[in-house]
């Protein structure tokens, strides 16, 4: 029973996913001029999210001037995302319209998360949403020595997945964000559990835009 | 139209928790043995972080106190089996198996530490709430504006699927009230415990797992 003998073929069932990519440079400006703003204003003139919203964090606020800026690109990722999974005409029925053509971004907002901070595990409304990490305050390196120890791979500062695997097993997918993922936006099923845990190793904020597409 | 709507609700068959409190002699000696190991600061006490997810910076072994914490937990394993026919009958292996306390520790959680979502080997497990440190009633107003009006800070949370397959969250708001309280659960249901905020003081529970001997 040798290697040359043995042919198998390893089949990963069907499943949906996540997709990530590069924020347009010009998009990235406009949001950064927003943000800018609103951390020299104090917040003042910011309109408060958090009662929408999960986050265990004390500064998260609507961004909604910034929604003509970033929704065709979003509806765009969309397009691709329905394009590699055929997700949305599993959707059609249950809404009796087009999925794919109906998506809007409806919501913006931008967290701003400070150590010791969490999101706890959560889901969104609407079909589609997404996170873009503009600021990364951590070396992520001295974020996983805070715990040396733990079983595994030490997950202070990371954003999780959690999802159900072909098993029903409860699974999860961890995303490291570093400094890399500055300008990264990641998009998913808006009722794909995730969560964000704190960090530790910086007095900075580390700021995330979030948002949701429905169907309008 | 009240009136004249006759409907039935129907749970779906699932598997649950088990909350209890601990016999008071058995907790006065997990509380002696830790009392103890804080006294003398943890010195040449087994460190157990490796076999574990939790963000905690002391989490030590509690097996020497096993033989006498075992007799109660395999009674309310049965507690749980008589509600809920679980563990099911044997299938993983041949033979015959009895079940055992395998893994009892202690977690020392501090400020800010955590343990995020995991689950444990073994078939059923338990956390046992020696000491909380904070007022529950603090810790909630830390992040006063969630959206459902229920924070999360400090909280105990199952995760889980319910029957169409989305993900929900069970909290449990452990507060001084839950101190000598367990909560027995299938050893593979997710758990998680987020941090806490107004307390300097440590958070002490107690950990343990109950598998089968394959005989």
């Amino acid at each position: 029973m040798s290697d040359q003998e043995i042919r198998v073929n390893f089949n990963e069932l069907p499943n949906i996913g996540v997709l990530s990519a590069q924020v347009p440079d010009n998009i990235l400006e406009g949001l950064n001029a927003a943000v800018d703003r609103i951390l020299e204003e104090q917040f003042k003139n910011s309109e408060p999210m958090n009662r929408n919203l999960l986050g265990h964090m004390r500064h998260e606020y609507k961004l909604d001037e910034c929604i003509p800026l970033l929704e065709s690109f979003v509806v765009y990722l969309a397009t691709l995302y329905d394009q590699k999974w055929n997700w949305f005409q599993s959707l059609d029925e249950n809404y009796n319209t087009n999925v794919a053509k109906s998506l809007k971004l409806h919501d913006l907002w931008v967290n701003v998360q400070q150590k010791h901070e969490f999101n706890p595990p959560h889901e969104h409304t609407g079909i589609m949403s997404f996170n873009i990490w503009l600021r990364i305050p951590y070396d992520l390196k001295e974020e996983e020595a805070y715990f040396p120890q733990t079983s595994g791979v030490s997950r202070t500062s990371k954003f999780s997945f959690h999802y159900a695997n072909l098993l029903g097993q409860h699974s999860n997918f961890m995303v490291e964000v570093d400094k890399l993922h500055e300008g990264t936006i990641v998009m998913f099923p808006s009722k794909l559990n995730h969560s964000v845990n704190p960090f530790y190793t910086s007095d900075e904020y580390r700021i995330s835009i979030a948002g949701n597409l429905r169907i309008v | 139209m009240e009136n004249k709507v006759e409907c039935r609700f129907e749970e779906l068959p699932n598997l649950g928790v088990v909350v209890a409190p601990m016999p008071s002699n058995l907790l006065q000696t997990l509380k002696d043995r830790i009392f103890k190991m804080a006294t003398d600061e943890f010195k040449n006490e087994q460190d157990v972080r490796d076999r574990l997810f939790g963000h905690v910076d002391r989490e030590y072994s509690l097996a020497d106190l096993i033989p006498q914490i075992e007799p109660f937990m395999l009674e309310l394993v049965k507690e749980y089996g008589t509600k809920w026919d679980f563990p099911y009958n044997n299938q993983t292996f041949k033979g015959t198996g009895v079940m055992r306390l395998t893994d009892l520790w202690v977690n020392f959680q501090k400020k800010h530490e955590f343990n995020p979502p995991h689950f444990h080997s073994g078939v059923l497990s338990f956390a046992l709430w020696i000491t909380i440190p904070y007022d529950i009633k603090e810790e909630e107003a830390v992040f006063p504006t969630i959206s459902g009006g229920i924070p999360r800070t400090s909280k105990f949370s199952f995760h889980y699927s319910t029957i169409t397959g989305e993900h929900w969250s069970f909290s449990l708001p452990v507060d001084q009230g839950y101190e000598g309280t367990l909560v027995l659960f299938p050893a593979k249901l997710i758990h998680s415990v987020n941090p806490f905020y107004t307390s300097d003081g440590y958070r002490v529970s107690v950990s343990g797992n109950l598998k089968f001997e394959i005989q």
